[in-house]
């Protein structure tokens, strides 16, 4: 009766752990999310990272680098976010209010960032990789909060109309009005 | 003289005992704090826009995956040195995830056809159209020995085409399609047609 007890404990933690591994194998699957995005304009811009580690007191010398990246940053708009009530037809004519732009990516590939300068004093050692990405993830969130700046969204605008206004007359449509979410004039094409 | 001692001691204590009530309501600097190295910032540089590109992507789908790699290689011995060192090593943790879509700009004007209230539309296939592993994407678990950017930068293209390659395993463009053509049948439904027909050029969802 004991034996029997022991060798059922055991299948049991046997299956439980075959269980976890199962467990283990089903989240490395990639993560796949349906979208519904218009992507209307690219911008691919350059910068430079620079940055001198001479603020702690107690290290001897100073660590300098310089790299140049190269980002491409992608602007457009949701379409998930049209419906019925956007859009009104009166024969030819159609009137559609779409929602804002939004930057709806940031690429900036490994072999678009390269080391341009380095300079280690003889008390300090290298820059690490993990040294080098956390500057260049730096660089990458000054480039995402420079969308604005830059004008991305606009032109993601103009374009995002010249596309649906090409695309509606391929449909037939003669009069195509289209403005966005907000917007105080007609936007009349 | 014990007396003395009595008073210093006595006043070492009040000391120990206000230090001590100071850095509980943290009006002392912290003594971890004062030997923490400073994070390294980087200069507020301008940025250069070099192209601008007009696009008409439209993406469906876009996975998201984690993928990890090590390397190692030799490292030198250095000069009068006779045991060879270790060996360097890296290994690196990639968040990464990649778009597809269809592009069309390459939907031309004979790709349309209507017929009062059906309209048929022949789309271009769907493609990646964006693979992203950015600079904060990337994690170091281990690093041991030298590694210089080229050497990282092809490690991490390997990454990228793992990230690519597991994606596709995951049938990530016929599901792009088949979402390519829901969004198409709504947006095209939207707009008062009745029969509503997508098909895609070289591959269908």
């Amino acid at each position: 009766m004991r034996g029997c007890f022991y060798i059922l404990s055991i299948l049991f933690i046997t299956l439980s752990c075959n269980q976890k591994e199962k467990d283990k194998q089903t989240q490395l699957v990639p993560l796949l999310k349906q979208m519904s995005d218009l992507a209307t304009v690219e911008y691919v811009i350059t910068k430079i990272i620079k940055a001198s580690d001479d603020k702690t007191w107690y290290k001897v010398g100073n660590r300098k680098i310089l790299m140049s990246c190269k980002a491409s940053m992608i602007a457009g708009i949701d379409l998930s976010k049209i419906n019925e009530e956007n859009i009104t037809i009166s024969g030819k004519e159609i009137t559609m209010v779409l929602p804002k732009a939004n930057l709806l990516s940031i690429n900036i590939k490994p072999e678009d960032i390269k080391t341009e300068y380095e300079d280690v004093s003889l008390f300090r050692t290298a820059f690490t990789n993990a040294e080098r990405d956390a500057l260049s993830a730096q660089g990458e969130l000054q480039i995402k909060n420079s969308a604005d700046s830059l004008g991305i969204l606009q032109a993601a605008e103009v374009n995002a109309t010249l596309v649906l206004s090409n695309f509606l007359r391929k449909l037939g449509y003669e009069t195509i009005n289209i403005r966005y979410v907000g917007d105080k004039n007609n936007g009349l094409q | 003289m014990t007396r003395t001692i009595k008073k210093y001691l006595v006043i070492v204590a009040v000391l120990l005992v206000i230090i001590f009530l100071f850095q509980k309501l943290n009006w002392l600097p912290s003594f971890g704090n004062f030997f923490k190295s400073k994070p390294i910032t980087i200069d507020n540089t301008p940025i250069l826009i070099k192209e601008i590109n007009n696009l008409a992507q439209l993406i469906t789908i876009t996975s998201f995956d984690e993928v990890v790699m090590d390397s190692s290689k030799k490292s030198k011995r250095l000069p009068g040195t006779f045991f060879p060192p270790p060996d360097a090593k890296i290994v690196l943790i990639a968040r990464g995830k990649v778009m597809a879509g269809v592009d069309l700009k390459n939907l031309k004007d004979q790709d349309i056809s209507i017929d009062k209230d059906s309209i048929t539309i022949k789309l271009p296939p769907a493609q990646v159209l964006n693979t992203i592993l950015n600079p904060s994407d990337f994690e170091t678990f281990s690093e041991s020995g030298n590694w210089n950017t080229e050497e990282v930068t092809q490690i991490k293209i390997r990454m990228r085409e793992k990230v690519i390659q597991r994606a596709n395993a995951q049938n990530l463009l016929p599901k792009a399609a088949e979402r390519c053509k829901m969004i198409m049948e709504n947006f095209l439904r939207n707009l008062d047609f009745k029969k509503v027909e997508i098909i895609f050029k070289d591959q269908s969802p």
